[in-house]
């Protein structure tokens, strides 16, 4: 019998392409919306005096693009990926599958029309209005099953720590999303949050630091942990390690949502007990950045022709950078310096594009050839799109903490009579040459993901016939 | 009992207890007996292409694929 019989049947690849070509088409929509929004800071009028295309309403429509959209697909199909090959079993249940796959989309859809409509709850990176809700817990729950259950049918006796990754990223996802929409709903659009004031405000913070923490963190390292190990065809660095930085991981980042609301109505106690889990997270942060990186040792050479390998080492630095950068800025003093300003922007940017984007990027660039059984159509290609990508990014960040320090500063001036120094307006004038370098580097990135696109879809046009393995006297004549 | 009594336990029972589980799992990471253990599963993510045969196969020397995208 050839090699290639009873593939099909024993991983459900198809799945996987779908959320990776998802995946692919949410990045450019997320980032081109962005450029959109950033363009629009430059040029106001670029809003054309139509509400539905203002900046308030498409804001947090570029934010779900790239973290759900995006992010969730590129987490939908490397999790699928990654359980199935690293437990040696097909996917839990072809039904869930659909369903996370056609509920997660439609989740999407949703939200694309609901937004510009001004359909919000107003509240950040949770703005879906609660029949949406119920959604997402629905496909979540659904989620939850399948991944457990491939999991309990594995044939390798040890869990890779990649699926103790994922499988925390989806548990505490479940909870946070759950408790932070905890509302009243009075009609089908509208409701009423079930906490007030500043409780509000504060589960909504343990809730928005924690999609950054187990979203775009764990369930990325998690990426990390199986993706790296395999392009550079090294074992990890130091599986203890890894173990030990995950609960690490796991007991400090829920603490650390108080460091949003410094200087507000929160209690004193709270928000230092925020600041000091922020400082501690450097630890696990780093650990899993040590890990990664060294995780090449013995092929470093590999980074002279490989540019997958190339995306995967950026995202690392970048990872490493902005878990320094957060800690700092979590520190009170700091704190009143760079809050509500750019600078918050370029950190959440450095971790956004330079970790969690080019993580996928490489991600995708491994997976996607072998999901369709052949070869990537241009390594130069792949090349072009990691020079553009890291570019993109460093343009990024550096005018927005130019532009948020500045920002800051011009703020907090006093003259020698203890009047502000400057007005609202001229900070906003001063900033503008640095929102137009910003959306320069949203623009090379951008087209990054652009090059990416071609390439993926040349990939695929030109993979062998995917059907023709699927039966043995194909798959027999193809070996 | 009052809720302060019960907030008190609780936050103290909570600290030792997640203070030893963590101990816990460093000891576990960290025990000699289980060195071997875990330096072979830090190559599993390496060992899974055994039986996939589609997804990582390269096409071999002198072989040309199916329709695979022209040479040159």
């Amino acid at each position: 019998m050839s090699p290639g019989h009873g593939l099909t049947e024993q991983y459900d690849y198809e799945v996987i392409k779908k959320f990776a070509v998802m995946g692919v088409v949410y990045a450019v929509v997320g980032f081109l919306v962005g450029v959109l929004i950033a363009s629009q800071l430059t040029w106001p009028d670029l809003n054309f005096g139509i509400a539905q295309l203002s900046f308030g309403r498409l804001r947090p429509l570029h934010t779900s693009a790239v973290i759900f959209a995006f992010g969730g697909s590129v987490l939908f199909a490397t999790s699928y990926y990654v359980v199935q090959r690293t437990c040696k079993a097909r996917l839990f249940s072809d039904f869930l599958s659909a369903v996370t796959f056609w509920g997660w989309n439609l989740v999407v859809v949703l939200v694309v029309i609901t937004y510009p409509l001004g359909l919000t709850q107003g509240k950040e990176y949770a703005e879906t209005i609660w029949p949406i809700d119920l959604l997402i817990t629905v496909v979540w729950v659904a989620y939850l099953i399948n991944f457990v259950g491939t999991l309990a049918k594995r044939k390798e006796p040890h869990i890779y720590v990649a699926n103790w990754f994922y499988l925390a990223f989806i548990i505490t996802v479940a909870m946070l999303h759950v408790v932070n929409n905890l509302a009243i709903p009075v009609n089908l659009t509208d409701s009423y949050p079930v906490f007030a004031g500043v409780r509000d405000a504060m589960v909504q913070w343990w809730y928005g630091h924690n999609a950054v923490g187990f979203f775009l963190t764990a369930a990325f390292l998690g990426l990390m942990y199986y993706f790296v190990p395999k392009q550079a065809e090294r074992p990890v660095y130091s599986y203890r390690l890894s173990i030990v930085h995950f609960w690490a991981l796991a007991f400090l980042y829920i603490w650390a949502g108080p460091h949003h609301l410094h200087y507000t109505a929160l209690p004193d106690w709270a928000s230092t007990l925020g600041m000091t889990f922020s400082l501690m997270l450097l630890l696990p942060s780093w650990g899993g950045m040590i890990n990664g990186i060294m995780t090449l040792s013995g092929a470093w050479h590999k980074l002279r022709t490989d540019p997958i390998l190339r995306f995967f080492v950026v995202s690392l630095s970048f990872y490493g950078m902005s878990t320094f950068e957060g800690p700092m800025m979590s520190i009170k003093s700091v704190n009143a310096l760079s809050h509500y300003t750019d600078w918050t922007i370029g950190h959440v940017h450095s971790g956004a594009l330079g970790w969690v984007a080019m993580v996928s990027f490489g991600a995708l660039y491994h997976m996607i050839p072998r999901l369709w059984g052949t070869t990537i159509h241009s390594v130069g290609l792949i090349n072009l799109h990691f020079w553009l990508s890291t570019i993109g990014v460093v343009i990024y960040i550096t005018a927005m903490w130019i532009s948020g320090i500045m920002q800051g500063l011009m703020w907090r001036a006093y003259d020698q009579f203890g009047n502000l120094t400057y007005s609202f307006a001229e900070t906003v004038e001063a900033m503008h040459p640095y929102y137009l370098i910003r959306t320069l580097g949203g623009v090379v990135f951008l087209l990054g993901a652009l090059v990416m696109v071609y390439n993926v879809v040349m990939t695929i046009r030109n993979a062998p016939a995917p059907t023709g393995l699927r039966t043995p006297q194909a798959a027999r004549a193809a070996a | 009992m009052e809720f302060e009594t019960i907030n008190r336990l609780a936050k103290e029972f909570a600290l030792v207890w997640f203070f030893l589980l963590f101990v816990g799992i460093v000891l576990w990471a960290f025990w000699p007996g289980n060195r071997k253990r875990f330096e072979q599963a830090g190559r599993m993510a390496l060992d899974d292409d055994g039986n996939d045969v589609q997804a990582s196969r390269e096409p071999q020397a002198g072989e040309t694929p199916a329709r695979g995208r022209p040479e040159g």
